[in-house]
C-alpha cells in the first residue's frame, strides 16, 4: 500500500495518533475499522472438533456464556449439563412479559404489563451491534430475526433544566445549532487566515465548502438556522419557516453534549439490532437446542477441581447432588463464587474478590398510548439531566394502541445507589415524574411499571464486572486445573454478550487443544 | 395431581445415591440468605455479607428486628440487608435459628494480620466484660458472641461504629453504649491486634 507524503493525516498518522492516546488496543480496532484486519481478528475464531472419547463437561449457569458453550459442545459430541441457580434460563438476558417473575432481593415482584407479546422489556441486553459477528452468526444460525433498534433518533428530545427554560427540544436543533456554530467560527477562521499553520497542507475551498455543508451555513459563511433543526411549521403545502437560532452559550450550559449528543456514534453503537419479539429469543433458542439437561432453582455450594476433571455439589429438589465431569465451565458472578467452598489457588480467589459489582438500573412503562408517535418520535432515545437519564421508545410494533417505553436506564453509581434504596412504586412513580419534563402529560397514559436493579437482582447481585483491569481478566479466563470461568465478566469489555460469547469461545479452544494433546 | 408429582419427585430422588438429604422446607423458605452469606453460611467477604454459621439465635433475631424496622441501614450492604428483612415475616423468622443451625460452612480464613498477643490485653481490658472472656458473647447484655465472626467483618463493624454508621440510632442502647466504649479507648488499642486475638477464641475449625 502507498503511504501519502506529507503531514496530513495519512492512515498511519491516524493510527499512531490514537496510540498514543489509547494503547494499542485503539491502534487495533481502528486498523479494524480502516479495513486493514477484520474487526475481533484478536478473539481466535472457535475450532472444537468431534469429541475423540466419551467427555462430560459441567455448566454452571444458563446464560449467554453457558448456553453458547453447551451448544457447541453438543455439536462437538460432548455430553453437558447445566446446573442454574434461579428459576429461569438467561441470566442477565432477560425480557420482561405479562406474569413474569422480577426475582430481586428484598424485592420480588411479578409484571404486571397486559397479556400481549408486543408488550415486553428487554430489562437487560438491548441491542446488538452490527460488529458483533458472533452474536450475530448465531442468530442467523439459529433462526432468531432480527430487526434495527433505533439507537439514534434526532427527532427524539433532550430536555436539561439549565437549558431553554428547562423545556424539551428536538435533538436534531441541538445538534443543527451546534454544528452551524462550529463551522461558522472555524469558516472565519480559515477566511481570516488564523487557521493557516494546522491546515496548511488542506485545499482552503474545499475545505469552506465542506464547513458550510457541515455546519449548513449560507454562502457567505454564516449560519442562519437550519431546516435540519426541523421546520417552526410549514414545509408541505406551504413554506417551511426556519425555527430562529438559539445562542451557543445556551446549548454549551447543558449537559446533552456529554453523552446524549453523541452516545450513538460510539465505536459499537453505530447500527444495532434487536431480536424481534424480546432479546431472550435467543437464549429461549439456544436452550431448546440442548438436549444435555437444564437443572433450574439449583444453587451450587462447592467447585473443587480433581485429578483431571471438576467436581460440583448443588442444592437441588431438597437435596445435595454432587457429579464430577472432564471440564467444569462456570459463569456464576464472581461475587457471589467467593461465597461458594472451593480448592481454587489463593491468587485466583483474591482476583475474583478484587473485582466489583457494577451498577445498572432499568424502569419499563406500559403507556396505554403510543402518544410519543403522535409526537413524531418513532424509536430512539430522549434525553434528560434527570435521574432517569433516557426514555427508550419501542422500536418496532409502530402504530400499536399500547407500547412499553424504558422509562429509566441510569448509568450512574451514585443515583444507582439512591435508586436501589426506593421501593418498587417509588422507583416508577420517579420515573413517571421526571418523564413529565421530557413528555407533559405522560403520567396519564402510564398503566403499568416494572424495574429491575441489576446489582440487587438475585444469584447476580450485579451486572458487568468493574475495576477488574486486562491483565486480571486474562487471568480469570486461564483455567486452573479443568475448571473455567466464563462469561463477560472475564472479558475487557463486560456487559456485551458477543463478550460473554468470546469467552465461551477461548475456553472451548482451550479444551479443544487439550483434548488433542491427550 | 400434586401429590402424584411430589411422588414423582421423591421416587427420582431416592433413586439417586448422589443426592443427600437437606431439611428441604427450611431451605426453600431462606434460600435468599444463602445468595448473599455463602452457599454453606460461611460468609462472603467480596460483598461484605458476614458468616452465618454459629451465629447466636438471639442475636439473629434481634438484629433481624434491627433490619427490619429500618434501624440498621448502614452503607449500601445494610440497604440490601434491611430490603431483604422486610420480606421475611414475624412468623417465618421464628424458624431462622433452626435454619442457621444446619449451615455447615467452614470457619472463615484468616484474612488479616495482626498481634493476637498484644490484642490479648486490649481485649480483656476493654472487651471481655460484655463479650466474655472467650468472646462467647452475652444475651442479657445484648453483646454478640465475637469468636464465630470474620475478621474483615469485625474490623469493618469498629470502623462503622468510629464513623458512626452504627451506634448513633436512639432505640439501640447497646450499640450507642459499643460506640461509647469504642470512641473512648486509648490510642494504644489496635483493632487488628485485638481481632487477631479474638480470633484465637474460636471453637470453630478453621479449614
Amino acid at each position: 500500500m502507498t503511504q501519502q507524503g506529507g503531514e496530513g493525516f495519512t492512515r498511519r498518522n491516524l493510527m499512531q495518533y490514537a496510540g498514543a492516546l489509547a494503547g494499542s488496543a485503539a491502534v487495533y480496532s481502528i486498523a479494524g475499522a480502516l479495513g486493514a484486519v477484520p474487526s475481533f481478528a484478536n478473539a481466535q475464531p472457535l475450532q472444537l472438533d468431534a469429541s475423540r472419547r466419551p467427555c462430560k463437561v459441567l455448566i454452571l449457569g444458563a446464560g449467554m456464556a453457558g448456553l453458547i458453550s453447551a451448544y457447541e459442545l453438543e455439536k462437538a459430541g460432548y455430553e453437558v449439563q447445566i446446573v442454574e441457580a434461579s428459576h429461569r434460563i438467561g441470566g442477565r438476558s432477560l425480557t420482561l412479559r405479562h406474569g413474569d417473575l422480577i426475582d430481586e432481593i428484598g424485592n420480588k415482584r411479578y409484571c404486571q404489563f397486559d397479556n400481549d407479546p408486543g408488550l415486553y422489556f428487554n430489562a437487560g441486553p438491548a441491542r446488538i451491534p452490527s460488529e458483533h459477528s458472533n452474536i450475530l452468526g448465531y442468530c442467523k444460525e439459529l433462526g432468531v430475526q432480527l430487526e434495527p433498534f433505533i439507537n439514534s433518533n434526532r427527532a427524539a428530545w433532550m430536555q436539561f433544566d439549565n437549558f431553554n427554560n428547562g423545556q424539551r427540544m428536538r435533538q436534531q436543533q441541538f445538534v443543527a445549532e451546534s454544528r452551524g456554530f462550529i463551522s461558522e467560527i472555524v469558516s472565519k477562521g480559515v477566511s481570516n487566515g488564523w487557521l493557516d499553520q494546522p491546515l496548511n497542507n488542506l485545499d482552503k475551498d474545499r475545505l469552506q465548502e465542506f464547513l458550510s455543508r457541515f455546519g449548513d451555513l449560507s454562502a457567505d459563511g454564516q449560519y442562519l438556522g437550519s431546516n435540519r433543526s426541523g421546520y417552526a411549521s410549514g414545509g408541505l403545502l406551504t413554506p417551511g419557516i426556519i425555527k430562529p437560532k438559539v445562542p451557543f452559550e445556551e446549548l454549551l450550559a447543558s449537559d446533552f453534549w456529554r453523552l446524549g449528543m453523541n452516545f450513538g456514534e460510539a465505536a459499537p453503537m453505530a447500527s444495532v439490532m434487536q431480536a424481534v419479539g424480546g432479546m431472550d429469543t435467543i437464549v429461549r433458542t439456544l436452550a431448546e437446542k440442548v438436549r444435555g439437561t437444564i437443572t433450574l432453582n439449583a444453587p451450587v455450594v462447592s467447585v473443587k477441581t480433581v485429578s483431571d476433571g471438576v467436581t460440583v455439589t448443588w442444592r437441588e429438589g431438597g437435596g445435595l447432588r454432587t457429579e464430577t465431569a472432564d471440564y467444569c465451565l462456570n459463569s456464576i458472578p464472581g461475587q457471589l463464587l467467593s461465597g461458594i467452598d472451593n480448592n481454587f489457588p489463593d491468587e485466583f480467589v483474591a482476583k475474583i474478590k478484587a473485582r466489583r459489582r457494577g451498577k445498572l438500573s432499568k424502569v419499563g412503562l406500559q403507556m396505554s398510548s403510543r402518544f410519543w408517535e403522535e409526537e413524531g418520535v418513532y424509536g430512539g432515545i430522549s434525553w434528560t439531566g434527570a435521574d432517569i437519564t433516557q426514555i427508550m421508545y419501542p422500536s418496532g410494533g409502530f402504530g400499536s394502541p399500547k407500547g412499553v417505553l424504558v422509562g429509566a436506564y441510569i448509568f450512574s453509581p451514585v443515583l444507582n445507589d439512591q435508586f436501589m434504596a426506593m421501593t418498587s412504586e417509588e422507583r416508577i412513580q420517579m420515573a413517571l415524574t421526571q418523564g413529565e419534563k421530557l413528555h407533559p402529560g405522560y403520567s396519564k397514559y402510564f398503566e403499568s411499571g416494572a424495574s429491575v436493579a441489576w446489582y440487587r437482582m438475585n444469584h447476580m447481585l450485579g451486572c458487568t464486572a468493574t475495576e477488574i483491569d486486562d491483565s486480571t481478566a486474562t487471568s480469570l479466563r486461564q483455567p486452573r486445573g479443568n475448571h473455567y470461568l466464563i462469561g463477560d465478566q472475564v472479558a475487557h469489555h463486560s456487559g456485551w454478550q458477543e463478550s460473554a460469547v468470546l469467552t465461551a469461545h477461548e475456553a472451548l479452544n482451550s479444551i479443544q487443544a487439550r483434548e488433542a494433546a491427550r | 395431581m400434586r401429590v402424584s408429582f411430589l411422588a414423582l419427585c421423591a421416587a427420582l430422588i431416592f433413586a439417586s445415591d448422589l443426592v443427600a438429604q437437606e431439611p428441604a422446607g427450611l431451605y426453600q423458605e431462606f434460600g435468599y440468605c444463602l445468595v448473599c452469606h455463602g452457599a454453606q453460611g460461611q460468609g462472603n467477604s467480596a460483598i461484605a455479607a458476614p458468616a452465618l454459621v454459629g451465629i447466636e439465635p438471639w442475636y439473629l433475631l434481634e438484629q433481624m428486628a434491627r433490619y427490619q424496622s429500618g434501624e440498621r441501614q448502614e452503607a449500601i450492604t445494610g440497604q440490601e440487608m434491611s430490603a431483604v428483612a422486610r420480606e421475611v415475616s414475624n412468623e417465618s423468622s421464628q424458624r431462622l435459628p433452626a435454619f442457621t443451625s444446619l449451615l455447615d460452612g467452614n470457619y472463615p480464613q484468616t484474612t488479616q494480620i495482626g498481634d493476637a498477643g498484644a490484642g490479648q490485653v486490649h481485649y480483656q481490658t476493654y472487651c471481655a466484660a460484655c463479650h466474655g472472656l472467650n468472646a462467647e458473647g452475652n444475651a442479657a447484655l445484648l453483646s454478640p458472641g465475637l469468636a464465630r465472626l470474620s475478621d474483615w467483618y469485625q474490623t469493618s463493624a469498629f470502623e462503622q461504629y468510629r464513623t458512626g454508621e452504627r451506634g448513633l440510632h436512639s432505640s439501640n442502647a447497646s450499640a450507642l453504649q459499643m460506640r461509647a466504649v469504642f470512641l473512648a479507648l486509648p490510642p494504644e488499642f489496635n483493632v487488628a491486634d485485638v481481632v487477631a486475638y479474638i480470633r484465637t477464641l474460636s471453637t470453630i475449625e478453621e479449614e
